[in-house]
Parts: structure tokens; C-alpha cells; sequence
């Protein structure tokens, strides 16, 4: 199962474009922001969350250049598109609007995870609305996706179909996984196949995703478990809430203290320090034995054969 | 605390106490009753138990809680317990006593033993019927015999007696004999024996379920009392019961042969064991129905909780059921527009673009209102903003102005410190030296001051004289010399004379002597002012010691001269240097 190539290890989720909502967020010049405009609605405690990952996204990614991040909340995949800083008012008369704006954030809500789909239309939605500054236009852009699933806009059409479901998964890191944790790879298997509740801790936002994407390709193949992934979750209760009664999930957080809190997890990952630590109440369902090692040693012996193939 | 209220007032309403629904709703009247009912069942030997109505005066009333108070602590009621927790209960209190009242019931596993104890009783009785029969056989003749507490004359013959008067006794005496017959048994028995018949009646009435829980409470009273023959009269539910009468009925006649015919005896025996046989039975029968009555309860219970839940089952079935046919409806209509012809599926396109073209409108005018609010938004953000920097700077001045009042404060210190510093010197100094002194000196001084003052200038006044006199001297002088020169001048041209001309010319030349020697005078006087002005200066250069600074540069010189010489050395030789460096 671990040895099959990198990034076709998970069976495709559903292809149709599944779009929930659109939202528009701008971004004050002295690190404010405010969502502008929704659409159908949005809710209170969603909002407080998005706000929260695009603080995160400023605090941690360079000022220039566009950002496209995702995460999971109450089983939607929320897509946050942020343009890069706007220019200055004077270039245009219809930017006189956003005088006070430093970048905006568009975030679209989808069932399905298809980060490449929605990181293209919500850049296009991006240009339409810095292009016009006007919400209904990027309504009829977003009604057109929901309708027809196209859209088109000056020079550019999207096509949501053109996206191949497997595109996603194409940058799983399996087998750097393995090297990373050498023969403790089979800790992560094990948990992913008994379906125990895992937590991933890792600095950056795209290599959480990631790496949270990998260990869920390591050992399910499934769309079963698909509901059971949170690739990136903020600390806080109402984010921790939404799984709190799930009895498997594999959780991405960019805060290492919730390694603290045993009672979220029974293997928590920790991938800066290369660490995997059980916690004390899952020991026993974690037990390895002798076909384990095995199992392991052939992991990682695989992967570096691979690896000097790669090499010649 | 429910569920405890519950079995509470379910044990109460069993042994037939008159509770409402709930202990808070309890009257201290329906508690005392309830108390003493349990009491009477748990101590149903006891003769002495008070009774209480709510009629009878307060004192009483007072008297009896007291006693039932001590009852039950008697019994082991380990709370305090007094009159006024009966007459005045509180809900917790009431519940407290009712609990260990209910706690001190006979329980139901004692109901078999006291159906035995029943029978062993009766079985005892009727020996002593036997007994009893026997003396009174003895005592018999001329007296006459007490049966059962009726008097019959002795040598009564019964076929002699009129018909009615037997008619009556068949009819009436049965019940009576019968119910003073108990009576006796009971007495005997609880004087005899501390095992007692009465409590075996309720628990049967609580098992059975058959006692009325509406019966009056003097009847429950009454019960503990009675026979069990009147226990089995006030059953009336029970079915079997007129065959009871029959052998009851028969007794009387019984013992009337009795008297006179001592066979009959065995008869009397046999029957009266076939009474507790039969009353075993009975009781054992109406047991199981009430049981079986029990169990059908249940099930009768358990069916309609079914029938409830069976009910839900149904109707949630039939909400799905809409909700399916609503969706097949859905589904149909879908399914004919898709596949029907192209003018529904175009139909269905322009009701979508339709519908977006209303909501493109719908959000041109939300547009129109947005804006607008989320400008006023963010000049509100603005205002704020502006707000809190008026408020920042505000803050900053008072900042400033907080530590230049510190500052000013740590100035105001230290001076204060520097003031009270000086203050203590100035203390301690006029502690030494006293201003007087000060002043007195200082006036001293000033006097001698003033006294050189005089003195100078009189100096001066004198100089000035001198030069006075001086002057006019030397006025005189000249004029008479000026004279004397003109008159010998005049001589001279006159006389012509030697002498004259001669004494002329001595004349000027003393002149002319004693103004080189004014002149000179003059010169020496100014030469010696000098020379006390040098004196003056070389006594300042002497005070500066100049002589120790000279010898000092002198004594610098001469190790500068060593120094070179040194450096000069080991130019040529740094070996000597060293030496040298050392030596010196």
C-alpha cells in the first residue's frame, strides 16, 4: 500500500463542482478586516475562523504575491484566495473604492477538495472584483459557476470539469515521510488503518497540508475517511469542536501545544522534531509486534531503493 | 427524592393511610395518622397506642404527638424528633420520619411465617376451646354456661327450646359467637404468647392489592383489632368469600351441641380444621391472583407503552412516506421535463436564467445599499481610529507631563534633602558659635577700620600739607630769589662794582645748586618708591616658591639627560640599556 507511487494513493473524491458560497473580505491597510459582501450567507462563528486563517496567512507569507490556502470546516472546504496588495488608488478610477484596502480576500466554499479548481476561479474572482469593484458582477461569475459549472471573464474561461480530482493529489510526500520517520512510519500506518485519532503539528501552513494529505494516502485508499480529514485547524474550541465526538481523524494544527491536550488525540505527529508520541490511553491499542517491524523494514527499505532509482 | 415520595406514598396509601399525591402536600393531621398507622402495624401489641383526631383539644394533641415522638424514638429514630416535628412538620422532616416508619413495617417476606403463626394459633385456639369446654363441662351444671360471653342457661334443652328462638340463634349467633370466639383467641394470645395474628391481615390486604385504598381509616384502625374473620368480611371483592360463611355459619350450632353432646366435639374439631384448611386455601388463592393480577397489570402496561411507541413508529413512517411521495412527485416532473420534449429542458433553462437575472437585480439593489453602509462603516472605523488617536495623544501628553511632575518631584527631594541638610548644619553651627560674637567681631573689625580710615587720611591731610607748604615755599622762594636777583642785578648796573657782580653770580649759582639738589631730592624720593615697589614684587615671586619649582625642573633636567643618554645606549647596544635601566 505505501509503495504504490507518490500522490495516486487515495481514490478520487467526487469530480462535480460542489459550490456552497462565496464571500468577499477586505483587508484594511493597518491589518483590520471586514467581510464585505456574501453570498447566499455566511455565518458568525465561520466568519471568526476565516479571519483568524487569514491573519495567520499575513503573519507568516511574504507581502507581495497572491495566497491560496484551504481548510476544512462543518465538512465544507473553505478556499481563501488573497490577492496581492492592490496598487496604488490613483491607477484607476474604479480603485478609487478600495483607497483604504490593502489586499482582498475571497473565499469560496465547496463540498469537494480540489485545491487547483478553486485557487484558479477564485483568482479569477479576484481580478473581476479589483477589475470593477463591484460584487454583482462577480455574482454573475459565481452563479455561472454554480449553474454551468464555466466561467469566462475578458480573456480567460475556466472550466470546473478540466480539473482532474487526482490533480490534488499529486504532491504527497509518502515516501519523504518514511525517510523522515525511518521505521516509526508503521506507528502512522497502524493508526491511520485502525482509524485512531492522529494530530499532525507542523510550522508552515502548505507543508501541514500536505503532510497531513500524506499520512491519510499512507494508510487509506478509501473515500470513507475523507470525512475525517482537517488538513489545517486553528487551536481554538470552536474549530476543536467540530470533531470532538469523532472517534478517527488525522488533524493538521500549526500549534504545538495542543500536544498538551491528550485527551484530542492517540498518536500526535510532530514533524519539525520528527517526533511521534502515543498517548498513555491509546498504549495498548498502539502495540507493535514482530510482523509490524517487518512490515516497516520493508517500508523503508523500499523507499530508499526508490529513491536511488530516482537518483540515477 | 421523587422516586423515594413515590414508594412512600404508594406504601402509605397501601396500608391505607389518606395521602394525597406528594409528602409536601401532607397536613401534620394526615401525617400523624399516617405515622400512627405504620406504628399500630409495627407494634400492633402494643395497647397504648395513642389515638389522634383533629377534633380533640390542643393539649391532647400536644400529649399524643409527645408520645408518638417517643414511640418512635423508642423504636430507633435517630433524628431529633419532638411534638412540634409532628404537629408542625417540615417537608424534609415528614419525609424523614415517613421513611423510617415505612423502613419499620413488617416486611412481606414475613407474610408466609404469619399465615403459619395463623394457622399454629388457630390450631392452639381450638385446643383451648377444648380445655375451656372441659372446665366449663366441670363447672357446668347449676351455674349455667358462659359461651363466648353469652350466657346460656345450664340445663337448657335444645329441642325444648321454641323454634323461633333457635331459628334466631342459627341465624344471628353465627356471626357473633364466631366474632367474640376471635376475639378471646386473640386475647389469649397476646397475653400468652408475643406472636400476634393481626399484622399477618394487612400485609395479606397490601399483597393482595384487593383493600379499598379509599377505605375509611377507622376501618384500617379497626382491623388491627379485629378478627380475621371480620378481615376476611371486609374484602368484599373477594369472591370465594360466601363460602366461608357456610362453615362459619355453622359454628354456633356447633357449639351449641357442644354443650350437650360431647361427640359433636370431634365434629366441631374436624370442621374447624377444615376452616383454616379452607382459609389456608383461600388465602393462598386470593394470594396467587393478586399476583397473577399483578403480572397482567404489567403486561397490560408494558402492551400499551408498545402500542404508544408502536403509534410514533406509524406516524414517522407516514411523515417519510410524504416526504417519498413528495420527492417522487419532484423526481417525476424532473424526469418529464428531462426527458420529454427539448421545450422543457429549455423551459427549465430560461426558469434558471430567469431566476439569476432576478438575482443579478436583486443584487444591484442590495448594491445600491451595501455601499453606501459599508462606507459609513468605514468612516465610523475611521472616527474611531481618529478617536483613539486623539485619545493616544492625550494620553501621551499626560504621559509627559506625569514625568515632568516626577521630575519636579525628585528635584523638590532632593532640595527639600540639600534644605534640611543645611538646616541640620546650621543647627549644629549655632550650637557652637553664637551670632553675637559674629556681629561683635564684625563691629570690631569695622571700628578698626574705620579708625585706619581716620588715620589715613589724616596721613593724607598731612602729605597734602606738606605739599602745601612745600609749594608755597617754594613760590617764595622763587619770588624772593626773583628779588634778590633784580635788586642785585640793578646794583650791579649801578655800581658797576666787582663784589656786586660777584655776589650776583654766586647768587644764581646757589640758585641754580639748590635746584639740582631739589631736583636730585626729587629723583632719590622717586628712585626710592621704586625700588619699594620691587621690594613689594619680589616678595610676591617669593611667596610663589619659585626656588622649589626651579629645583624641581632642574632635578627633571637631569633625569631627561639620563632618559637620552639611555635612549641613546641602546641605540648602540640594548644589552647596556638593560643594564643601565636596571642600575638606575
Amino acid at each position: 500500500m505505501t509503495n504504490s507511487t507518490e500522490g495516486k494513493g487515495i481514490d478520487s473524491p467526487p469530480v462535480p463542482a460542489k459550490v456552497i458560497a462565496c464571500h468577499i473580505i477586505e483587508l484594511d491597510k493597518c491589518d483590520g478586516m471586514m467581510k464585505t459582501w456574501s453570498y447566499p450567507s455566511s455565518e458568525r462563528t465561520q466568519m471568526e475562523i476565516c479571519f483568524r486563517k487569514i491573519a495567520k496567512i499575513r503573519d507568516s507569507s511574504s507581502a507581495s504575491g497572491a495566497v491560496a490556502k484551504y481548510f476544512k470546516y462543518c465538512k465544507t472546504w473553505h478556499y481563501i484566495n488573497i490577492s496581492p496588495p492592490l496598487p496604488s488608488p490613483d491607477m484607476k478610477c474604479a480603485e478609487s473604492k478600495f483607497s483604504k484596502i490593502d489586499r482582498i480576500a475571497i473565499i469560496i466554499e465547496a463540498e469537494d477538495f480540489n485545491p487547483a479548481r478553486y485557487e484558479d476561479f477564485g483568482n479569477l474572482f479576484i481580478r473581476v472584483f479589483v477589475a470593477e469593484a463591484n460584487p454583482t458582477v462577480l455574482l454573475r461569475q459565481f452563479l455561472s459557476l454554480v449553474v454551468t459549472g464555466k466561467c469566462h471573464w475578458e480573456n480567460t474561461s475556466l472550466k470546473a470539469s478540466k480539473y482532474d480530482a487526482i490533480l490534488p493529489f499529486q504532491n504527497f510526500r509518502v515516501r519523504s515521510l518514511i525517510t523522515k520517520f525511518g521505521i516509526e512510519t508503521i506507528v502512522l500506518l497502524t493508526a491511520v488503518l485502525r482509524k485512531q485519532r492522529v494530530v499532525v503539528y507542523n510550522r508552515k501552513v502548505d507543508a501541514l497540508i500536505k503532510d497531513v494529505l500524506s499520512i491519510l494516502a499512507l494508510g487509506s485508499r478509501g473515500c470513507d475517511t475523507w470525512d475525517n480529514v482537517f488538513p489545517w485547524v486553528g487551536d481554538n474550541d470552536d474549530e476543536l469542536a467540530q470533531f470532538a465526538d469523532m472517534k478517527f481523524y488525522i488533524v493538521g494544527c500549526l500549534n504545538a501545544s495542543i500536544e498538551n491536550r491528550p485527551s484530542f488525540y492517540d498518536v500526535f505527529v510532530n514533524i519539525p522534531a520528527a517526533e511521534i508520541s502515543v498517548a498513555s490511553h491509546a498504549k495498548e491499542r498502539m502495540m507493535m509486534s514482530k510482523p509490524h517491524k517487518e512490515v516497516a523494514l520493508y517500508m523503508v527499505q523500499l523507499a530508499q531503493t526508490r529513491r536511488l532509482m530516482n537518483m540515477i | 427524592m421523587e422516586e423515594v415520595d413515590g414508594i412512600l406514598i404508594y406504601t402509605l396509601k397501601q396500608i391505607g393511610c389518606d395521602v394525597g399525591s406528594k409528602i409536601s402536600e401532607l397536613s401534620s393531621q394526615q401525617l400523624i395518622q399516617c405515622v400512627l398507622s405504620c406504628l399500630k402495624l409495627i407494634r400492633p401489641d402494643d395497647s397504648e397506642l395513642p389515638t389522634y383526631d383533629s377534633k380533640m383539644p390542643m393539649s391532647v394533641r400536644f400529649k399524643v404527638a409527645q408520645q408518638i415522638a417517643q414511640l418512635l424514638t423508642d423504636l430507633g429514630y435517630t433524628e431529633e424528633i419532638e411534638c412540634q416535628s409532628l404537629l408542625y412538620p417540615t417537608e424534609s422532616d415528614a419525609r424523614k420520619v415517613l421513611i423510617f416508619a415505612v423502613e419499620k413495617l413488617p416486611r412481606e417476606s414475613e407474610v408466609a411465617n404469619q399465615i403459619e403463626t395463623l394457622q399454629r394459633i388457630a390450631q392452639e385456639t381450638k385446643n383451648k376451646e377444648e380445655n375451656e369446654i372441659d372446665t366449663e363441662d366441670a363447672l357446668a351444671l347449676g351455674n349455667g354456661i358462659e359461651v363466648d360471653g353469652i350466657r346460656l342457661p345450664s340445663a337448657v334443652d335444645i329441642n325444648k327450646l321454641p323454634k323461633e328462638t333457635l331459628k334466631f340463634y342459627a341465624s344471628h349467633l353465627a356471626d357473633l359467637t364466631f366474632a367474640k370466639q376471635r376475639e378471646k383467641y386473640r386475647k389469649s394470645s397476646n397475653k400468652e404468647r408475643t406472636i400476634d395474628p393481626v399484622p399477618i391481615q394487612t400485609p395479606v390486604y397490601d399483597d393482595d392489592d384487593f383493600g379499598d385504598p379509599d377505605e375509611p381509616e377507622g376501618i384500617v384502625e379497626n382491623e388491627t383489632n379485629s378478627t380475621s374473620a371480620e378481615t376476611e368480611k371486609s374484602k368484599p371483592v373477594i369472591a370465594e368469600k360466601p363460602k366461608l360463611k357456610p362453615p362459619i355459619a355453622q359454628k354456633p350450632s356447633l357449639v351449641k351441641t357442644q354443650i350437650d353432646e360431647q361427640p359433636d366435639i370431634n365434629d366441631k374439631q374436624r370442621e374447624a380444621d377444615d376452616i383454616a384448611e379452607k382459609l389456608r386455601l383461600l388465602q393462598e388463592i386470593s394470594k396467587e391472583k393478586a399476583l397473577r393480577l399483578h403480572q397482567r397489570r404489567d403486561g397490560l402496561k408494558e402492551l400499551t407503552l408498545k402500542i404508544n411507541t408502536l403509534q410514533d413508529d406509524v406516524e414517522r413512517l407516514k411523515e417519510q412516506l410524504l416526504d417519498k411521495e413528495k420527492q417522487v412527485d419532484r423526481q417525476n416532473k424532473t424526469h418529464q421535463l428531462v426527458n420529454g420534449d427539448e421545450n422543457g429542458l429549455e423551459k427549465v433553462k430560461n426558469a434558471i436564467d430567469a431566476q439569476v437575472e432576478k438575482l443579478m437585480n436583486r443584487s444591484v439593489q442590495w448594491e445600491q445599499h451595501r455601499q453606501p453602509l459599508i462606507d459609513q462603516i468605514r468612516s465610523k472605523q475611521q472616527e474611531s481610529f481618529n478617536g483613539e488617536s486623539d485619545v493616544a495623544r492625550t494620553r501621551e501628553k499626560i504621559k509627559s507631563l506625569k514625568s515632568q511632575l516626577k521630575q519636579m518631584g525628585q528635584e523638590a527631594q532632593t532640595k527639600e534633602a540639600v534644605y534640611t541638610k543645611l538646616l541640620a548644619e546650621y543647627e549644629k553651627m549655632s550650637k557652637d558659635l553664637s551670632r553675637s560674637s559674629y556681629t561683635r567681631r564684625i563691629t570690631e573689625i569695622i571700628g578698626n577700620i574705620k579708625k585706619q580710615k581716620k588715620e589715613i587720611n589724616k596721613v593724607l591731610q598731612d602729605t597734602k600739607q606738606i605739599q602745601k607748604d612745600i609749594n608755597t615755599l617754594s613760590g617764595r622762594l622763587d619770588r624772593t630769589f626773583a628779588v634778590a636777583d633784580e635788586l642785585i642785578y640793578k646794583d650791579a648796573e649801578k655800581d658797576k662794582d666787582k663784589s656786586v657782580a660777584q655776589s650776583y653770580k654766586l647768587l644764581v649759582a646757589i640758585h641754580s645748586d639748590f635746584s639740582k639738589i631739589i631736583k636730585t631730592l626729587e629723583e632719590a624720593g622717586n628712585l626710592r618708591r621704586q625700588s619699594r615697589d620691587l621690594e613689594d614684587k619680589l616678595e610676591l615671586e617669593k611667596g610663589k616658591s619659585v626656588e622649589d619649582k626651579l629645583k624641581r625642573l632642574r632635578a627633571d633636567l637631569g633625569q631627561m639627560q639620563n632618559e637620552n643618554m639611555i635612549l641613546e645606549a641602546r641605540l648602540r647596544d640594548p644589552t647596556i640599556k638593560r643594564n643601565q635601566t636596571c642600575s638606575s
